[in-house]
């Protein structure tokens, strides 16, 4: 009579690819007078496979691989019977049996990368000279009005302005689009933005083209002609910006 | 009568004039190297240049900077300004002596447009260890933002701010910390092509963070920031930090046909007009 059993071996831990598994092993004793030739092991294995692919199987970069260490097992006869799935083998149990699978995960097998040729060290986020750090050593480039350019995430950071919009306490004239047609706007104390655009009577030399165009391109041309710093609302240099200043702005925008 | 009434209507018109804040364009000390500090004395190795930030539109006349130690009579000396980054440093010419303590005076500058700002004083003491290397910084640690909306003293006008909170991540150098600048530039927001330098400060302690503002355009959507530590003889560290991203809001306030709440110093001025009229009237009346 055959009676196989598969009992479930205590729980332990082990390490796959980084991180902690509860494995349980399976252990199929094979009791009485049965034995089992390791022809049938091999094909248990060949089945089990899949299974254990679910296990552990989905380890990042290494499928699982797992060394299968066949245990000796005592040559006997070879059973006909078809060959049992490994989930659905009758339980029956010797104590003495060998452990079926012992699941070791295989370290990986390493990955030839691509071999390093040194440069020169640049500012671009690699590491050019394969010294291990990246962009080590860049020296800040100084700007011409002052200040520096620093190597930042793999670039160099453009040249730093004396503040972020214009100057501090500075005007320039603005567009509204009742009554006058002219205003001007000041610079808030820390230079990040312009107030709001206060009303003002323009200047007699624009008188014709607020009379003529109110609140137009002309107007604004004529600032930009008159010797203004005037906010570009009419895009006169097409560049898309409608909030820059254009004219005169020296002392307003933030270039030195 | 008409004089009481003409001195009336001239100081009416000397406050309107000044109507802009007096204190606009006033440029601030906004950091220095070494800060000052209420509990201990930073500490700066002896080869240090030491240096104050001014805020954007300072102008250096070659005010002098007073260096004394303590127990010894003051140096005078003068400094070297970079209008960009609003930098006045000034490297002791016979270098720092260990162990002592000194006191620099920093002097408040002009503005392009506008008065004169305040002297800074900070105390130091000096190391005995001279700065060689360059230093090592993590990079950013945490980041975190806020709205500020406060009245703006050049457009006396309520204006809204993008306050970011940067924590620093650990720095070290051979010259001690409390020599260390840190540059924040921001990598990607707003019409960033390329990193933009967008403040300098002097290296916070330990969990204190550094507080960078940005205007309401420049500050809404995704921004990201990275920083680099400068030491005091301008050696930057390892460029290689990874940039920090936080995504911000438009702040929720409506700003309606230019009607928003007045200003004290508005409010004072209307009130100081209409009390000058009524005495002006009373006058008239007793006369």
């Amino acid at each position: 009579m055959r009676s196989t059993e598969r009992h479930r071996c205590p729980t332990e831990k082990e390490t796959i690819c980084g991180e902690d598994f509860q494995i349980s092993r399976w252990r199929l004793s094979i009791g009485g007078d049965v034995q089992m030739s390791r022809a049938f092991l091999v094909r248990v294995i060949l089945l089990a496979w899949p299974l254990v692919f679910g296990l552990v199987g989905s380890c990042g970069r290494f499928p699982g691989i797992l060394a299968v260490e066949p245990e000796e097992v005592p040559v006997a006869t070879v059973d006909a019977a078809p060959v049992p799935e490994p989930i659905a083998v009758p339980p029956t149990r010797t104590d003495a049996a060998p452990d079926l699978m012992m699941m070791t995960p295989m370290p990986p097998a390493p990955v030839p990368g691509p071999t390093c040729m040194p440069v020169d060290e640049a500012c671009n986020g690699v590491d050019d000279d394969c010294d291990g750090a990246v962009d080590e050593g860049q020296s800040a480039i100084p700007c011409p009005d002052g200040g520096f350019r620093y190597c930042v995430d793999g670039r160099f950071s453009e040249c730093p302005r004396r503040c972020d919009l214009c100057v501090p306490g500075s005007e320039r004239v603005c567009f509204i689009p009742y009554c006058t047609y002219w205003g001007v706007q000041t610079c808030a104390a820390d230079g990040r933005s312009f107030g709001f655009c206060r009303e003002q009577r323009a200047p007699r030399e624009c008188d014709v083209a607020v009379k003529n165009n109110m609140r137009s391109r002309e107007l604004e041309q004529c600032c930009v002609d008159k010797g203004y710093c005037c906010l570009d609302e009419f895009d006169l240099d097409n560049d898309g910006d409608r909030r820059e200043s254009i004219g005169s702005c020296d002392g307003v925008s933030c270039g030195l | 009568m008409r004089a009481l009434t003409a001195v009336a209507a001239t100081l009416f018109a000397i406050l309107s004039a000044n109507r802009v804040g007096a204190d606009c364009d006033e440029p601030e000390i906004e950091s220095t190297i070494p800060l000052q500090y209420e509990s201990t004395l930073a500490t700066v190795p002896p080869n240090a240049t030491l240096s104050a930030r001014y805020s954007a539109s300072a102008v250096y006349e070659g005010e002098p900077i007073v260096l004394k130690p303590d127990g010894m009579p003051p140096l005078t000396l003068m400094g070297t300004f970079d209008a960009v980054e609003g930098l006045l440093k000034v490297l002791p010419p016979e270098g720092l002596s260990p162990g002592r303590i000194y006191r620099v005076t920093w002097p408040g500058l002009r503005g392009m447009t506008g008065p004169r700002g305040k002297n800074t004083v900070v105390d130091f003491n000096v190391s005995a260890t001279p700065d060689a290397s360059a230093p090592v910084f993590s990079g950013i640690a945490a980041l975190d933002w806020d709205w500020t909306r406060k009245t703006d003293p050049c457009t006396d006008e309520l204006l809204d701010r993008y306050t970011f909170l940067l924590t620093p991540g650990g720095a070290t150098d051979d010259g001690g910390v409390d020599a260390l600048a840190v540059l924040v530039f921001q990598t990607s927001g707003p019409g960033i092509a390329a990193p933009r330098l967008v403040h300098i400060a002097a290296m916070p302690r330990v969990g204190k963070t550094v507080k960078v503002p940005l205007g309401s355009m420049q500050g809404v959507g995704t921004l990201c920031f990275s920083a680099l530590v400068r030491d005091s003889q301008m050696r930057t560290s390892n460029a290689n930090t990874q940039p920090v991203c936080v995504a911000t809001t438009e702040a929720p306030y409506f700003v309606g046909c230019g009607y928003g709440p007045r200003s004290p110093k508005s409010t004072a001025l209307i009130w100081t007009g209409l009390v000058l009229v009524g005495l002006s009237r009373v006058r008239r009346r007793w006369v």
